[in-house]
């Protein structure tokens, strides 16, 4: 069963209340003890701030894709009549939503919203499926009406309520008593209101408090004596009045030691008129307390502080406080109306609370009588036990599961009501004289069909020459069908892979209805569509939204252009679009859950082909003599066209092969249309037989001619291979011939039982089909049986009558089910009053509520810097290389969606970005706005300081939505060494950071890099309310990979050839403070007049604020002698420099990776690296290291590292381990797809304090 | 003339020797079933003889009238007189009024339908036609025969020959020894039995009686016909033969309908063919008048120019404004030519307008001129690369050639500023601002749909470029059911 919880009372005002930690704490207790139930959480997306925190309460308790948001343009409330519409186009989508869940029992929590808040709680409005069930927690303003509903908006509004409570089918009680209520003033029926009681949260508990610590509390306060506590709101009917009242009859001496303290958000004008009050009744400054709001850990001191706690409302649901209070061991006195018996259960704590003197007296003997007390305080926490959470919660399922039995029940005894008219149907199809198949199809099955439907025929056609058609259908052209297409009940669409459906493609957008498709694949229609140039680019789109960028790329790497055309089946389009699916076989039906998935499966029906019923009988001798056959003579006979998908050649070969071949009555005819090289061949094959004059190719047939052949043919033989889901008709008319069949089981043919028809393995052997021809030959008896089977099977199931039938109860059940969710919502916005100019914002919500069927989740790769300029930088060359992976190997169960924004503009696919990466032609895809659904992925890959920050909201609505994102995190060198950077870096980067901490996680380029991200986000104190998650992965090292730059510069022969003479130390990395250059440079001066022979080669563009440092590189006197600059070199280049250096010298201060240590290790050449952890992380015991930032420093190690090269002693780089991209792009992939892989390093909360 | 017998066993070749010498005869056929088939009279009635026949089933009663419209055919049963309940076993002569005969039928799988037909006598048939000689009598009732006789009692009639079939029915079991004796009684003798049939002589013409002294034979000289049982091998030949020229009718007649629609279809061909090149010429006159027009924009410019550089005093005021301008568009320049670089690398001709392009955007002029230039380089360029298309498919060359008409365009819808800019400056000539967005609009519908959507773009203001194209339909889908409800409302008020 699925339980959906409608939690706005969690949502709005009310969750700081009573209603809404009730409402939380049930939902909590029923997602805890559900057991085997599927329960879903909904949540209104007017309040996006209250999703995460709900997020959290529910994480580890169900999946977070349990959780659901929905969408409506605000503002709703009902306060202000200007809302109104908006509010009923609200109330419409919500229901929309839920009806789109499929819930078997939906429960609203708190019905009584959205008066001055955005929250919707309406019951069939729009719908009445999901059986709705709802919290009752009291029927206060109704019962009190004169205090309660005086403004006539809200009178109004509560009325609208009502309506809306008394088409619930449950309800909930919060007490017995209000149970009653619901019975007794409204009717509602006894067996359905069910009290399911409530309960405190367990954090309300005795606690030992430490003396300083109360006190402390109390200070906070403004209490200074023992006090008697209340809590609650101070409206009307908590009769805090007739406390205070009754406070001020104790006798002074009682008074004088004790506070009254009143817990409560108190308005300033309410402070006063309480105050006034104390005054009036002679109360003193200090008797009475008014607290202002107190957050729950200090109530919970409060109420195990209080002398005693006093309840005087006239009228509750439940009366949470007390409850509370009596948890918490407080002595609790309250008054004997409404639930409060109930909840505080026993006779002698209550007071009359209209009574000031009833209040007064208990009031006088809680805190007088130390026994009474003392036995109040005892009882408190036994009857705190006769409520809980999970006790509730046990009933509310009791009563859900009553609730779905019964409503099962009534559906099963249902009466169908049959329609006084047959509903008008639009029925798009080629009809006669269309030389297609579907055309005669639906020849034949509109007389049959129309029985159930009124049916005007939709073509795009000159003329229908069908007579039924012609006089008993309208015949529509499809412009007129565009403008008049409201005036349908039903429309069905029937799709082929042909242009004779062209007109259909934007019918269909349109005017949504039942397609049924033909052939499951439209990817010969769309092809030819595209290459003709009638459609630019339709082709290449389908491929794209259907299969994803790999299948785009296929259709421009294809050598054989129909190799893809067959691959394909183009089709996702029209399946989103469609209110229902009808197809011909189980196979098609397979194909949709294999390309796509198994949700797709629940909206296709199979409906069987329809035979055509033969208007006149034809006996096989006449037809026999007509032919030119002899009664004797035993016929074969292959219907249909000859091409290579109908395997004629196998038949031919297997015939000549069999001993009928030798025979002279044996004959062999291919009945159908050849044209081609392969029926050339098929003749010519025929020809060079020495049988060839016993086997027969008809060419083309006229109807009539053709069957007489069916009527004089012993044995029919179909072959087929390369189906894609269609199904044969042919074999069917076979069959309704009583023909003896033989076919290869392939697609959706293995769904014939094989008793009426000869089946042999899709990939028959020619052996076995002589075999099977022989023994049909030489036993009769065994050919009428089969065919006799045949007829019966094909007239049992494939009558168009029967097929008609089908066809109204698929078309029915669509138009019932959820599949029509969005188009009846259409039509019930569009009804509603008033001239909307927000169409806009409808539209958006109702494509985030009702999205078309997802076969995939969406990885979205953040490329935006390198979509706009590509810097070539390092993390540049990161992005790019896990692109290509991830483009070339999208992760199972996702398509990879490279998108980028800009600081002006928010997501958008980058379409043209990818297909001009993939070397695929840009024009044929269009860069749209970002389009999200539950369980989407969003992958922060490319570095984009500028942008994130700014697009925030959309990662937060990302993640309301059920989306997650991550981002790539390459270094934190700018937060934590400002000074390598230029001014103002720092700011900027830290800004990016804040955004990313409120992602799911991080993905760090190493180890070190994911430590001091755990630190950072220690020092910045960032809020969460779920766990920020850390990981970590290694960047790849084939530089193949990453498209490498080529080219080499002038001058480099002779600067290798000078090169040579020296060992060369090479330094490689844009020159910035803190790659180490100039304590390089300086340790080298050093050594150099030491007279150490080594050249220093550094390779690297001039970075930011190193123009002191290249001033004095580029007037070094030693440059070009034993100093070389070489500035924007490509990595061709910087490969033949590899080729030539003695070692690599590594001495940046701080790296996120390091990657010149992988390019050294893939030349085998020895690494000098600063001892820093992310260099050990990478390179470990495979390098040498130094320390110290002095010249002097330097300038020993490198010294005593080219000693050791000289001696062969040197740690060398060859087993420094290192992988390909495709290994780090698998790395990442694992780490988004499970969240308990090991490379999750760190899952961060703030600490509590 | 030649003889042909139609009857069941050479019944009518042994009457006709016996018979033959009589000129325009008449006979009485009791049980006369088809007209043809089987039929006793048939041979008689092509010699000019006429008779009557009694049928009683309805079916083989009006075949008789119809093919026998100059002859009495009464339907009725013969017996007893009254009403009698006919066992009629459908489609076949085998009908009788007897219940155990009818039984045995039911038995053999027969379909039996009962009927109640009216019956008369013998004797009252006879009766009718007292005054002329009848030749003969047959009588072929399915085992009522003795009623049958039974009833002629009373008539003094005594044709000149009785035939009776005398087995019971599908079977050579003799019955005359039940009936034998009336008729004897009624002055006839036994002339000859067939097998079937019984051969009756009346007393008064015992001359007749020779003529049936040995079986039909080569010498009576008739043929036979082709529903003759005799002949049913031959008939099946001759059926599916006839079938099989009937086919060929028809076959030919289907060639030379497809022959006529071929040819139809080609003067079809032929026609729209002309259409076409119709067509064709007007487009290349229209192409003609619109380079025309380009040039004239062209003068037009150079005219503008001029009257800038004369009014160049006033240049200078805006000229400020136009610094501030350029500077903006600097950073969208760069954008631009990158982005077009990007797709038009390889194609150095293009990139020549490129440098074109770029040279007249860093003018003074260029907020002015180039919407014009823009159309101008558009109608240059379309000429050469249709002719390269055309010339050479690579699709390289053809998708950069469209890139190149279509980039600004493309490039305008993602940058909303540079394009209201352009939009504000090309508004100022009507003519080519209409045509700008006419192309913007197909280019854009073009790329973005794959087909031409023929809902117009909604009027408004709404940016499509910032939708997915899902909020759009969905939008597009309200619209239209709104404007739907609004219309059944008006609808409801009138």
């Amino acid at each position: 069963m699925r339980i959906v919880l409608d939690l706005q009372g969690a949502q709005t005002e009310s969750r700081i209340r009573g209603i809404g930690r009730s409402a939380l704490a049930l939902a909590t207790a029923i997602a805890r003890s559900a057991d085997e139930h599927d329960v879903r959480i909904v949540l209104n997306g007017l309040f996006p701030e209250t999703v995460e925190p709900i997020r959290a309460v529910f994480d580890g308790l169900i999946p977070q894709d349990h959780i659901h948001v929905w969408e409506a343009p605000g503002p709703v409330r009902d306060l202000e009549p200007n809302n109104a519409w908006r509010r009923q186009a609200a109330e419409r989508l919500r229901e929309a939503f839920l009806a789109s869940l499929k819930p078997d029992v939906l429960h609203v929590s708190s019905l009584f919203e959205g008066f001055r808040d955005d929250a919707v709680t309406s019951i069939g409005t729009f719908t009445s499926i999901p059986p709705t069930s709802v919290t009752l927690y009291d029927l206060v303003p109704l019962i009190y009406r004169e205090t309660h509903l005086i403004e006539s908006t809200r009178e109004a509004w509560y009325e609208r309520k009502l309506d809306h409570l008394r088409r619930a089918r449950l309800w909930l009680a919060v007490s017995d008593s209000s149970r009653r209520e619901g019975i007794d003033h409204l009717g509602l029926p006894k067996e359905w209101v069910v009290n399911i009681s409530s309960a405190s949260d367990p954090r309300f508990r005795p606690v030992a408090l430490a003396e300083e610590q109360a006190a402390a509390i109390c200070t906070r306060y403004g209490l200074t004596r023992p006090f008697v506590l209340y809590t609650g709101s101070i409206e009307h009917g908590k009769n805090v009045e007739g406390l205070i009242r009754a406070y001020a009859l104790l006798p002074k001496s009682v008074r004088r030691a004790y506070q009254l303290g009143i817990v409560s958000s108190v308005h300033p004008e309410e402070r006063a008129a309480l105050e006034r009050l104390a005054t009036s009744r002679g109360l003193s400054r200090g008797d009475l307390v008014l607290t202002g709001f107190v957050p729950d850990e200090d109530l919970v001191a409060l109420y195990n502080l209080c002398t005693a706690f006093a309840f005087p409302s006239w009228h509750e649901g439940f009366g949470l406080p007390a409850l509370e209070a009596m948890a918490c061991g407080a002595a609790v006195i309250g008054a004997n109306t409404s639930s409060l018996p109930e909840v505080i259960g026993r006779e002698d704590a209550l007071f009359d609370p209209r009574n000031d003197s009833s209040i007064a007296a208990k009031l006088n003997e809680v805190l007088t009588d130390e026994a009474f007390r003392a036995a109040l305080k005892q009882h408190g926490p036994n009857q705190t036990k006769n409520f809980s959470w999970d006790r509730s919660a046990q009933l509310a399922i009791e009563a859900f599961e009553r609730l779905h039995v019964h409503e099962q029940e009534t559906q099963r005894f249902r009466i169908a009501v049959v329609p006084p008219s047959r509903p008008q149907l639009a029925y798009v199809s080629p009809l006669p004289p269309e030389r297609t198949g579907i055309a005669n199809y639906s020849a034949e099955l509109l007389p049959e069909l129309a029985r159930h439907y009124e049916i005007d025929v939709v073509v795009d056609q000159a003329q229908v020459t069908d007579p039924w058609v012609q006089a008993n259908c309208r015949v529509r052209n499809a412009e007129w069908f565009d403008a008049h297409a409201d005036l349908y009940d039903r429309v069905v669409y029937h799709f082929g892979n042909s242009t004779y459906h062209e007109h259909m493609f934007g019918l269909l957008e349109r005017h949504p209805g039942v397609v049924v498709l033909h052939d499951f694949f439209l990817s010969g229609f769309l092809a030819h569509m595209e290459l003709s140039g009638l459609w630019p680019n339709a082709w290449t789109r389908a491929l794209y939204q259907s299969h994803g960028y790999a299948a785009a790329k296929a259709r421009f790497d294809a050598d054989d252009i129909h190799e893809i055309v067959r691959q394909y089946p183009c089709n996702l389009n029209i399946l989103q679009q469609a209110t229902g699916v009808v197809v011909h076989s189980e196979f098609s039906r397979k194909l949709a859950v294999n390309w796509y998935n198994v949700d797709f499966a629940t909206n296709i029906v199979v409906i069987p082909q329809l035979i055509k019923i033969p208007t006149n009988s034809i006996v096989r001798n006449a037809a026999r003599m007509i032919l030119g056959f002899e009664e004797s003579d035993f016929l074969v006979c292959c219907f249909g066209m000859i091409g290579p998908t109908k395997l004629n050649h196998r038949l031919l070969e297997s015939w000549l092969s069999s001993p009928l071949a030798e025979n002279g009555t044996c004959h062999l005819v291919f009945a159908g249309d050849h044209d081609g090289p392969y029926g050339a061949e098929l003749i010519d094959m025929v020809h060079r037989s020495r049988h060839g004059r016993r086997v027969r190719v008809t060419g083309h047939v006229p109807e009539e001619l053709y069957q007489k052949y069916l009527a004089a043919a012993d044995v029919a033989v179909q072959l087929r291979t390369d189906s894609r889901g269609e199904t044969s008709r042919t074999v069917l008319e076979c069959m309704g011939y009583e023909l003896a069949t033989i076919i290869n089981s392939h697609g959706s043919m293995v769904e014939i039982p094989t008793d009426c028809i000869w089946q042999l393995p899709d990939n028959f052997q020619n052996e076995e089909l002589a075999a099977a021809l022989e023994h049909l030959w030489k036993h009769p008896e065994a050919r009428k049986k089969l065919g006799a089977h045949a007829r019966i099977y094909a007239y049992t199931h494939h009558t168009p009558r029967r097929i008609a039938d089908q066809y109204m109860e698929a078309i029915e059940g669509f138009y019932e089910g959820t599949s029509c969710l969005r188009e009846k919502l259409t039509h019930s916005l569009a009804a509603l009053e008033g001239t909307p100019a927000k169409w806009l914002r409808v539209a958006e919500a109702m494509t985030t509520n009702l999205p078309a069927l997802q076969p995939v989740r969406q990885l979205f790769v953040d490329v935006s810097s390198m979509a706009l300029e590509d810097l070539r930088t390092g993390i540049q060359r990161v992005t790019r290389s896990i692109l290509h992976e991830l483009l070339n190997h999208p992760p199972k169960g996702y398509r990879v969606e490279p998108v980028y924004a800009t600081p002006e503009s928010s997501y958008r696919y980058a379409r043209q970005f990818t297909m001009q990466l993939l070397n695929c032609p840009v024009d044929g895809l269009e860069d749209e706005p970002l389009e999200f659904h539950q369980g989407d992925c969003f992958l922060g890959l490319d570095w984009t300081p500028d942008s994130i920050p700014l697009h925030q909201e959309l990662f937060a609505r990302l993640r309301n939505l059920g989306g997650r994102a991550y981002f790539v995190v390459y270094d934190l060198l700018p937060v934590n060494h400002s000074e390598w950077f230029p001014r103002g870096t720092d700011e900027a980067f830290e800004r990016w950071l804040m955004a990313v901490s409120q992602a799911d996680g991080a993905l760090c380029d190493s180890r070190t890099v994911a430590s001091d991200l755990m630190h950072w986000l220690d020092e910045a104190q960032v809020k969460r309310h779920r766990p920020f998650t850390i990981g970590w992965f290694h960047n790849g090292g084939n530089l193949n990979a990453s498209i490498p730059t080529l080219g080499l510069p002038q001058g480099l022969e002779t600067l290798l050839k000078r090169l040579g003479s020296l060992p060369n130390v090479l330094m490689v990395g844009t020159v910035e403070p803190r790659k180490g250059h100039a304590q390089a440079v300086a340790a080298f001066e050093q050594l150099w007049a030491q007279g150490v022979g080594a050249n220093l080669v550094i390779v690297g563009k001039q970075g930011w604020m190193v123009d002191d440092l290249c001033g004095r590189l580029r007037h070094h006197p030693q440059l070009g002698r034993r100093l070389f600059w070489l500035e924007g070199i490509s990595d061709e280049a910087l490969s033949r420099l590899y080729g030539v250096a003695a070692g690599v010298l590594m001495a940046s201060q701080g790296e996120g990776y390091g990657l010149p240590l992988v390019e050294a290790a893939q030349h085998r050449l020895p690494v000098l690296a600063r001892d820093i952890p992310v260099f050990r992380e990478i390179a470990g015991n495979n390098a040498s290291y130094f320390s110290g930032d002095t010249p002097e420093a330097l300038a020993k190690a490198v010294n005593e590292w080219l000693m050791a090269i000289m001696a062969g002693t040197v740690p060398g780089s060859g087993d420094l381990p290192w992988q390909t991209w495709a290994e780090s792009t698998q790395q990442i992939v694992d780490l988004l797809a499970d969240p308990s892989h090991p490379h999750w390093l760190y899952r961060w909360m703030p600490e509590v304090k | 003339m030649t003889f042909t017998s139609y009857a069941q066993n050479f019944e009518d070749v042994m009457l006709w020797r016996a018979l033959k010498h009589i000129q325009n005869g008449f006979y009485i056929d009791i049980g006369a079933q088809d007209p043809v088939v089987d039929s006793v009279s048939m041979a008689f009635y092509e010699q000019g003889w006429r008779g009557l026949h009694v049928e009683p089933v309805l079916n083989y009663a009006e075949r008789l009238r119809s093919a026998r419209p100059d002859e009495t055919v009464i339907q009725s049963a013969v017996g007893e007189a009254g009403i009698l309940k006919l066992f009629e076993i459908v489609d076949t002569g085998l009908s009788t009024g007897d219940p155990e005969i009818a039984k045995k039928h039911r038995e053999s799988g027969f379909e039996i339908r009962e009927a109640d037909v009216p019956c008369v006598t013998l004797a009252s048939i006879l009766d009718r036609n007292a005054d002329r000689d009848i030749h003969w009598l047959k009588i072929d009732v399915e085992g009522m025969e003795e009623q049958v006789l039974r009833s002629w009692s009373r008539s003094p009639v005594r044709p000149w020959v009785v035939v009776i079939e005398s087995t019971i029915p599908n079977s050579q079991v003799d019955t005359h020894d039940h009936w034998e004796k009336v008729l004897v009684e009624l002055g006839y003798d036994p002339a000859y039995f067939d097998g079937l049939n019984r051969f009756y002589v009346a007393r008064a013409h015992a001359e007749l009686k020779g003529a049936f002294y040995c079986g039909p034979n080569f010498f009576d000289g008739f043929s036979l016909t082709s529903t003759s049982p005799f002949c049913s091998a031959l008939a099946n030949k001759l059926d599916a033969d006839e079938q099989q020229v009937q086919q060929m009718a028809r076959a030919l007649e289907d060639a030379q309908t497809q022959l006529r629609q071929s040819l139809v279809e080609a003067e079809r061909f032929a026609a729209d063919l002309a259409q076409r090149e119709r067509e064709a010429k007007e487009t290349s006159l229209q192409f003609q008048r619109s380079r025309e027009e380009v040039a004239r924009l062209a003068d037009t410019v150079a005219l503008r120019e001029q009257e800038i550089g004369e009014g160049r005093s006033q240049l200078q005021l805006s000229r400020e404004e136009a610094q501030s301008l350029a500077h903006a568009l600097s950073q969208r320049e760069q954008e631009l030519s990158s982005a077009m670089i990007r797709a038009l690398q390889s194609e150095s001709d293009v990139a020549k307008l490129l440098e074109e392009v770029s040279s007249i955007y860093a003018s003074h002029s260029w907020k002015i001129t180039s919407p014009l230039r823009f159309v101008g380089s558009i109608a240059k360029r379309v000429p050469r690369y249709g002719i390269k298309i055309l010339g050479r498919s690579r699709p390289a060359a053809r998708h950069v050639g469209r890139r190149a008409i279509a980039l600004p365009f493309v490039y305008l819808r993602t940058h909303p500023r540079l394009k209201a800019l352009v939009v504000r400056s090309v508004d100022r000539w009507p003519r080519v601002a209409k045509r700008l967005r006419e192309f913007a609009r197909v280019s854009s519908e073009q790329t973005r749909h794959g087909w031409v959507e023929p809902t117009p773009m909604v009027a408004g203001d709404i940016n499509w470029a910032t939708y997915p194209s899902s909020v759009r339909r969905n939008y597009m889908q309200l619209l239209r059911a709104s404007a739907t409800a609004m219309g059944r409302e008006r609808g409801g008020e009138e």
